[in-house]
Parts: structure tokens; sequence; C-alpha cells
């Protein structure tokens, strides 16, 4: 007396959607999961032919599917976009290190070139060195900070055109909740948009949006996909956490409620009147910024200096441009901690290896060509291509010491070595 | 009311699995094989009938296995904690009478915890 399919009216039901509360079949589960995502990502004009999309991917189970689905969907309906999967190692033992070792299996499974860069080589603490240093209570908002800004930074030494993330229904939901209750009037605006501009490089997306995440941990379940999952060792105490207990509540009693209050988010509009903070660019690393000097700079600068609360909670404004002020008379710090790159910098070296990828393709006819990898070849603007049909060793056009048998076959992933130095 | 005597059944074997984190709370157990008479001898102690065995006896048998402290992770005033997903033999309890679903012989029980970080 199983359940038919209410869709196939065929296959057994293995599966209660909760946006329309239909009984269906694992087949014609998987077609209507990936199709809804396909028309979100067609309506909202997510995707143009030739783009470079990196994948946020930690190896938890939303970023999985949506790599599975996205490498699907690009292949079924011919986006003709190039994917990436680009990893953040935040420096957490007994958590991060273990995800990772999740996302370099994806990389193999989905054959995707994988990017992974660590807040150690970043800001210069890892995770772990942060809570060592400034305790349990406020590390989740330097883990934020950094995580948002590496994200763009690691999509510069990409060269990406897009970012896009797991985020699903139920996380939105749950970030409109919180920012209501925190009164975060300019964030409730932008968390409810699919495309985001993106904070000074490019724009970012979110395409299971309107994908719930039982329907995400159902599909990676009946597809067997390798996904890791285990809290981080930090954040229990998260105020995110209760939210999420309160929206699962909520769930459990009416489905709806997740795409009811994304609606509602949507649907609430900052009066004209009330004055949005400026957008500019941070004196010191050149982040977009409300403020002179953007809060991951704030942040790193309490950490060097050992005061780890400056810039957590309210801190008066003009402790922060007394900090820029500081920065900019004192320009010779020698000695002083690492300083992040500038965005301008990262920006140029984009530039610089988009317009070696056109020569290339250029040459080429478009064609896959062979890259260097190995010999003395260390900065984007030396990469040249080796002759892909030689079968006898040659020398790297460029001299710099490398032959073509150092060559990768990957192009991409090959350029990713090279500009991580 | 007298109480029937329970031992006119015979037993049955389920098997339980933890995905999502969970199996974390069960000593990091994927999986656990369970006989019935393990949930009836907790329902007793409950002073609970045991005529027929549902899938929300087994949820508060498996809590007893959890230590105190953790047990909120998992159950909810006696109920499955919401965010926490379950197939009995790859089917959606939902679809299954969720905590009224009687246990049957050889089943196969899946709880996936959606509660963490993704």
């Amino acid at each position: 007396m199983a359940r038919k399919c209410e869709l196939c009216q065929a296959n057994k039901a293995v599966l209660k959607r909760p946006k329309t509360l239909q009984a269906i079949c694992r087949e014609c589960f998987y077609l209507v999961f990936e199709t809804e995502i396909h028309h979100t990502i067609v309506q909202s004009n997510l995707f143009k032919p030739g783009m470079r999309v990196a994948i946020g991917a930690s190896g938890g189970k939303d970023s999985t599917v949506l790599a599975y689905v996205l490498k699907t969907l690009n292949e079924r309906y011919n986006y003709g976009v190039e994917l990436f999967l680009l990893s953040i190692d935040e420096g957490i033992r007994g958590y991060r290190d273990d995800s990772l070792e999740t996302v370099k299996r994806n990389q193999e499974q989905y054959q995707l070139p994988l990017k992974i860069i660590s807040y150690k080589e970043l800001y210069g603490w890892s995770m772990d060195d942060i809570v060592e240093a400034v305790g349990r209570k406020n590390n989740c908002t330097f883990c934020g900070v950094f995580r948002r800004q590496a994200l763009d930074r690691g999509a510069l030494m990409l060269d990406v055109d897009h970012i896009v993330t797991g985020h699903n229904a139920d996380d939105i939901a749950e970030t409109i909740l919180m920012n209501i209750m925190r009164g975060d009037i300019a964030r409730l605006q932008r968390c409810t948009e699919i495309v985001t501009a993106g904070d000074g490089c490019c724009k970012r997306s979110k395409p299971f949006k309107y994908t719930y995440e039982k329907e995400i941990v159902m599909y990676a379940y009946f597809k067997k996909l390798d996904y890791f999952s285990t809290e981080c060792t930090y954040s229990p105490n998260a105020y995110r956490g209760f939210a999420r207990t309160f929206l699962k509540d909520l769930e459990a009693i009416r489905p709806s409620s997740i795409l009811d209050i994304i609606r509602s988010g949507e649907a609430m509009q900052v009066k004209s009147e009330i004055e949005l903070p400026k957008q500019s660019s941070c004196e010191r690393c050149g982040y977009m910024s409300s403020n002179r000097l953007c809060k991951a700079c704030v942040l790193l600068e309490g950490l060097n200096r050992g005061v780890p609360k400056l810039g957590i909670g309210k801190t008066k404004k003009s402790d922060w441009d007394k900090l820029a002020d500081e920065q900019n008379s004192s320009s010779d710090n020698s000695g002083a901690a690492q300083m992040m790159v500038k965005f301008d910098e990262l920006r140029l070296q984009a530039q610089k290896q988009r317009e070696e990828r056109l020569l290339l393709n250029g040459k080429q006819g478009g064609s896959d060509g062979y890259y260097c990898s190995g010999g003395g070849c260390d900065a984007p603007q030396k990469i040249t291509c080796c002759s892909k049909n030689s079968s006898t060793k040659q020398n790297c056009k460029n001299s710099c010491g490398g032959t073509s048998d150092s060559c990768q076959s990957d192009p991409i992933e090959a350029t990713t070595v090279v500009s991580s130095k | 009311m007298v109480n029937m005597e329970p031992s006119m059944k015979e037993s049955i074997n389920i098997k339980v699995e933890f995905k999502g984190g969970l199996e974390m709370l069960f000593d990091n157990k994927l999986s656990l094989d369970i006989n019935s008479k393990d949930i009836e001898e907790y329902l007793k102690k409950q002073e609970t009938k045991t005529e027929k065995l549902r899938m929300l006896d087994l949820i508060n048998y498996l809590s007893t296995l959890i230590k105190p402290n953790e047990r909120d992770l998992f159950v909810d005033d006696k109920r499955l904690r919401a965010g926490i997903l379950v197939l009995i033999n790859d089917t959606d309890w939902e679809l299954e009478g969720e905590g009224e679903h009687e246990l049957e012989d050889k089943e196969s029980i899946c709880f996936i915890s959606t509660l963490h970080g993704g």
C-alpha cells in the first residue's frame, strides 16, 4: 500500500516536498529539484556563456550539492560557464582540515579545479590562533568578517566573474529573522537579494535561494554525495543557532513558513528618506567599506596590537577614524605584523591573468593550451603556453627554465598554482 | 486492567543509521542494531504500554543512549527534534506516519541531521 508518486503516478513516492506537500518518487524528485534550480538561474540571469564561476565550497552538504548540480546543469543546458571550487581554510583543527579533505575528494569526483586559501596566508592568523587570543566569545565575528573578504580575494586570484554560494532557503529565512531581531536594516535589504553586487570584485549569487534544506539533504542522501557534517568546534553558542531552532520548529508546523519569511523579507522596503551607510573603499586594503577602514582591517589591527576587543561591539566611529589617521601618518611600520595585500594589487593581477588568457585563446583559436607550471615561473604574467602538440621535450617559451615535461594538462590549475604564490 | 503479556510477541530487529553529524551523539557509531526487547524494557520502566512499538518509542529509547546534557540535540519534549530528517526503508517518514509509524522486523531507519553547518 505504498503511496504512488503524484507526478508520474507510477513509481513509489519516497519524499514529501516541503514546498508543495506533494509525495513524489526519486526520479521525479531529481528532475524537479534540478529543474527548479535551472529556472532560478535562468530567471535571475546568473550566468552568461564564457563566464568563470567559482563555487564557494566548504565540503558541507549545501556546497557539495551545489557543485554537483551546477556541473550537471552546465552540461545539460549548455550554460557555457567554467566552474571552479574555491575553499577557505579558516585554520580550525579537527573541523576545517577534515572538511577540506572532502572538498579535495569533490575536486576529483567532479573534475573541477580547486583553489584553497587560508586565513593564515591572508591575515597572518588562523582561527585557532585568534581563539587563543580572544577567547570563545567573539571569535565568530572574526571568522565571518574574514571569510567574506577571503572569498573575494580568492575570486580575484582565480580571476572569476562570479561567486556562487550554497545558501539555501532556510539559511536566508534565518538571516532575515536575525537581521530583523538585530535591527540591521542595511543587511535586511541585501540578504534577500539573489545576486549582490559583490564587495569590490565580482558578483555573488545564491542559486539555492528557493531550495529547501530538506530537499538538499535528501538529494545528497539519495545520490550518495560525499559531504562533511561536523559542527564547527567554536560555534555552539552562536546566536544563529537559536534562530535556526526557532525556524525549524516553525517549519515543522507549516513548511511554507520558510518561503513566506523570504517573501516578507523581500517586501520590506527601506523608506527612501532613511539614509543607508555610503559605501566606499577601505583606506588600508581597498576593500569595500562604509567607514574609512574596513572591519577586517580594524579587527586585524586589534589582533596585532594585542587589543582584540577593537572593532567588536559598539566601538566608537571616531576610534576607527583615529586608527585610519595613525596609519596614514606612520607609513613605515617595519617589523609590524603582516599587512593584507591591497585589493587594487589583486585586481591588477587578475587583469593581467585575463589578458594572458585572452591572448592565449587568440593564439590557439580558443583551444586549450598547455601551461608551464615548473621551473622559475613564479609570476602570473610570466606564464607562456608550450605547444600542446609537441611530443618531444620543449623549453618553455618564456625561458623560465621549465620544459613541457613540467606542463600541466589543465591550464586553470596551472594558473592557480602560479598565482597563489 | 491487567496488562497483557508482551512475551506473546516475537521480538523484532531494526537497523538504525545516523548521518549528518548525529553519530556524534551516539559514540560516533554510524549504525546500531536494535532489538525490540530493549525498547520494551525501556517502556516498561516508563510504565507505558507496549502492545505496539512505534517510531516515537524508538526515538525515546534512543535518547536514553545519549549523554544527558546532549539529549536535547535529539529530542525535544519526547518528540524528535525539528530539523532531523528520518527515512524508513529509504522513504521520507512524513509519508509513513512519522512518530506513529509501527515498527516492523528488519526495517532500516535513518536519522539525518540538517542542523550542522554547510
